[in-house]
């Protein structure tokens, strides 16, 4: 059953339906909000939060087809909040959580290929990663790991298609550019 | 093709979406002559392959996130017939709780609950579904990697036809050289 169809039911009050929508998209949007915040119990509670708004807000969505771009916009604004309420030291904090992914990649993949310094080079690029520009890093989020077609991600974040490219095209070299500073 | 062209077009090869083959061998030819446009060509590649790498080791457990967006929609519902379903509820429970204490007595002898043929068939049913959907899950994951490798091999093949376009251009000048002195030979005679 289409994302659409599911979400008419969900709008006529079939509550199984939304159900079934928040089990498709929870472990994007977990994967997203991770990313973002780059701590596991914040992104939990994230996600949590979007999918409640969302609940709330469904019959605000007048396209269903927009459903996606609708769940990531309500994601991102859900965490740029948090990061707002916050203290601005609890983001510095978060990017040690970073360093699990690292541990995680020493545990479950520690393959011939996969060599010390092929690990570094991750760990260095989730540490610039960081440290981008908050728009150029959530264009790169939702292109490189949420598979998002750019006209998606214009919607979703509300620009033009050509500025989401170009905030892609800035948010790869500064990242490179990031690396090279840290090496 | 100029380097403002190959740096506009340079995010859609990458991605490899919104390109035509037309502008994509352009864009290679022009790589091919411009060593600057070159080298950030290869720089980007190298920073999206580093970032393919980053991957999350967990899978998606949000504790009580399902309940939690379920109280909310339950909240609305609620509202008319929750009244009537406490009280529902209520009865219920004392009914069983009546039936109970009269099969512990023995005035009741009826003591075994079945789940009826239809509950059976709808909770087989029920795990059918959920098989199915995790089977399609699993089925979309594994279209989806293999389009992103499918992807990739479509740029790399695209490098190595142009790669080979090019070889085949040098033999054909090579050729037209070799005819020209071949002539101007003949015609010094």
């Amino acid at each position: 059953m289409s994302d659409e169809h599911l979400l008419e039911l969900a709008l006529q009050g079939d509550g199984d339906c939304f159900g079934q929508l928040v089990e498709r998209w929870e472990g994007k949007i977990y994967g997203f909000i991770y990313r973002y915040v780059r701590n596991r119990e914040e992104a939990r509670d994230l996600t949590q939060d979007t999918f409640t708004k969302a609940f709330q807000n469904l019959d605000r969505l007048s396209d269903p087809a927009r459903f996606s771009s609708w769940l990531y916009t309500i994601a991102l604004n859900e965490c740029r909040m948090r990061f707002r309420r916050q203290n601005p030291a609890y983001r510095i904090s978060s990017l040690d959580e970073s360093r699990n992914d690292i541990e995680q990649l020493d545990r479950h993949e520690v393959t011939p290929e996969r060599t010390y310094e092929g690990r570094e080079k991750i760990r260095q690029m989730i540490e610039a990663f960081g440290h981008l520009p908050d728009e150029q890093r959530v264009v790169i989020l939702m292109k490189e790991y949420q598979g998002l077609k750019f006209h998606e991600i214009a919607d979703a974040l509300d620009i033009p298609v050509s500025t989401a490219k170009s905030r892609l095209y800035l948010g790869l070299r500064t990242l490179k550019r990031l690396m090279e500073k840290a090496i | 093709m100029n380097c403002q062209t190959c740096h506009n077009e340079l995010i859609d090869v990458l991605y490899g979406e919104d390109i035509e083959p037309s502008r994509a061998y352009l864009f290679f030819k022009h790589l091919d002559e411009c060593p600057d446009c070159h080298q950030e060509y290869l720089e980007l590649l190298e920073t999206r392959e580093l970032l393919q790498e980053w991957e999350i080791h967990e899978e998606f457990a949000p504790i009580g996130s399902r309940s939690r967006y379920e109280r909310s929609y339950l909240a609305r519902l609620r509202s008319n017939w929750w009244p009537w379903m406490q009280r529902i509820a209520a009865g219920v429970l004392i009914m069983i709780g009546l039936a109970s204490t009269l099969q512990y007595l023995g005035v009741w002898k009826n003591p075994r609950m079945m789940v009826s043929q239809v509950e059976l068939a709808e909770m087989v049913n029920d795990m059918i579904v959920a098989r199915q959907e995790e089977d399609w899950r699993m089925i979309g994951t594994a279209l989806l990697d293999l389009k992103e490798e499918i992807e990739t091999r479509r740029r790399i093949e695209l490098q190595t036809v142009y790669q080979d376009l090019q070889e085949i251009q040098k033999r054909y000048l090579d050729a037209l050289e070799e005819n020209n002195r071949q002539i101007q030979r003949l015609v010094s005679r």
